[in-house]
């Protein structure tokens, strides 16, 4: 069996009284695609940022990426390590564009400089097809997609071992969402290990190889995404029917 | 080609800058165009930490009062030649800025303003509270003045520091440039505009606002440091409220962000301030007048006066 390449134990996040993650224990091996499916407000996201440290890190429970416990490090160093993520809503630089959004995540992320951090980037750029015409627009400018796809080539830039992708399809077209469906299979054909938040269901089910549903911040059930979706508790969580 | 484009308008502000002393030789507009440069230094480099980074700085005239009496107490207590008094000003503000920054680093908006307004006044307290060095609320007098070889600045119709002023101005601005134009200039705008994506992409916010405050402080320091010799005297005034909120508006009115904005509205200001100190009634109102000027546009054109000229000038032309 694969080493996990990053795991948990047993995090937590409480905001007051409210628990938005209890007791998730859970470990991503390398080279798979990972997905976490969920209700809104199940804690998908609150996960992600407690295992970043993007913007806070965990009440309690450890979260161990390549070998070494990261749940006390400082966000950027996590990054650094290889463990880098997008967001759910559109991250951007408005006054910087897709070649200077690179840059920066090339200079700091990657530890590149000069021609060398140029080159990586426009490779990044070609890697994930974004127009050569749009990549002196301001990000402000970007559509949707060009955000998500520069969302994701700033991450790849660095070569991250671990990229977190939190929602990738939300605001996209159909023929966007299988140009990204597309770009993820590539992505981990290539060696990248995916972990996924996702609401579309198709879109997740198509490029998971494990899959994790949380509810109410607690894990409800994981494994094959097949067999999961099929659970009669995660068909409830969905459906909305009444918590026991 | 399109480089070259891009600095044909500094340039050619530069070349018109570098005649005026020709066709200028009243002493006092003379002393105008200096007392512009200096602003036109402290808010260009204020725009770095505050337009760039978006730290909400407000103890950026520290930098520039910290610079003002080192050079003064090097240069007459200790005997310091005055060239190098000036340029010690720059190492002493980036150490105070580095003090300053520690505590920020990790802090956000409205608690930015308090503990930089604080520190601002913690240096003027100190500079009144140890009047046997800096002659506290006195200030220094009769501060050595310039001189190259034999040559004094004194007698020459202020043709000497008007130059010295201006390649200090010019120096800052390149300066300023490189540091825009690097990766970590990039970064700063990154921490500025979104400071959680900047951290998921490696960049250590506390450690960029720390760097942008120090460098921010170089000619700051330096600027303050000429001003002190210049002037042949060291006054607490330069950590005054006034100074604080004419340089404050500089940056504003002439476009936070921007690189030669707040360059623009130094001059411009500093020539406005003096003609409404003609106008009788207006004497010791004109720092309402450019308040209100600060207001206007902040509510009408927020990117400042130099990006409403933008859409008028060739793209090529244009710097962003």
């Amino acid at each position: 069996m694969t080493e996990p390449v990053l795991h948990t134990r047993s995090v937590s996040k409480s905001f007051g009284g409210l628990q938005a993650v209890k007791d998730v224990s859970f470990e991503v091996r390398e080279g798979e695609i990972f997905g976490i499916a969920g209700p809104n407000g199940s804690g998908k996201s609150t996960l992600f940022n407690i295992m970043t440290g993007i913007p806070f890190g965990v009440t309690s429970g450890e979260v161990h990426f390549d070998g070494q416990r990261v749940d006390r490090w400082a966000p950027h160093r996590i990054a650094q390590a290889g463990l880098c993520r997008t967001f759910q809503k559109d991250a951007e630089y408005p006054d910087l564009d897709a070649n200077e959004t690179l840059l920066v995540s090339a200079t700091y992320n990657g530890g590149l400089r000069g021609a060398e951090a140029t080159r990586r980037a426009n490779a990044v750029l070609d890697q994930v097809e974004f127009d050569r015409s749009r990549r002196c627009v301001l990000s402000r400018e970007l559509s949707v997609y060009e955000k998500k796809q520069l969302m994701i080539a700033s991450a790849m830039v660095s070569q991250p071992k671990v990229l977190m992708l939190d929602e990738p399809a939300s605001g996209l077209t159909k023929p966007e969402i299988a140009r990204l469906d597309a770009l993820l299979v590539d992505l981990n054909r290539a060696g990248l290990t995916i972990l996924l938040i996702e609401h579309v269901l198709s879109l997740l089910l198509s490029v998971s190889q494990r899959l994790m549903v949380l509810n109410y911040g607690e894990i409800l059930a994981q494994g094959d995404p097949t067999a999961v979706v099929k659970e009669p508790a995660v068909i409830e969580a969905y459906l909305g029917g009444r918590r026991k | 080609m399109e480089t070259m484009g891009r600095y044909t308008l500094p340039v050619l502000a530069l070349v018109v800058l570098a005649f005026v002393p020709m066709v200028v030789e009243a002493s006092f507009t003379r002393h105008l165009f200096i007392i512009a440069f200096i602003y036109a230094i402290i808010a260009s480099n204020w725009n770095l930490s505050l337009g760039h980074c978006g730290i909400f700085n407000f103890g950026h005239l520290t930098f520039f009062g910290v610079g003002s009496y080192t050079a003064a107490i090097a240069a007459k207590t200790y005997g310091v030649d005055p060239w190098v008094a000036i340029l010690l000003g720059g190492p002493a503000a980036a150490v105070a800025a580095f003090l300053m920054a520690a505590p920020v680093a990790r802090l956000k908006g409205i608690y930015v303003v308090l503990v930089t307004f604080a520190f601002g006044q913690l240096a003027m307290q100190l500079v009144l509270s140890q009047s046997d060095i800096t002659g506290g609320a006195q200030g220094m007098v009769r501060i050595p003045y310039l001189r190259l070889g034999e040559y004094s600045f004194l007698k020459d119709y202020k043709l000497g520091y008007y130059y010295v002023a201006l390649g200090l101005l010019v120096v800052s601005t390149i300066f300023i440039k490189l540091v825009i134009d690097s990766p970590f200039g990039k970064s700063l705008k990154a921490v500025r505009d979104s400071e959680e994506y900047a951290a998921a992409r490696g960049v250590s916010v506390s450690r960029q606002r720390v760097m942008v405050l120090v460098l921010s402080a170089i000619f700051t320091g330096v600027a303050g440091g000429f001003y002190s010799i210049y002037l042949r005297v060291a006054s607490p005034e330069v950590f005054g409220f006034g100074t604080l909120s004419l340089a404050l508006s500089m940056v504003l009115i002439g476009g936070a962000g921007t690189i030669y904005g707040p360059i623009a509205a130094a001059i411009a200001l500093t020539f406005a301030t003096e003609a409404l100190a003609g106008v009788r009634g207006l004497e010791e109102a004109r720092f309402i007048v450019i308040a209100v000027a600060m207001i206007l546009v902040l509510r009408l054109a927020p990117g400042g006066l130099l990006r409403l000229f933008e859409p008028l000038v060739p793209k090529a032309l244009r710097q962003r």
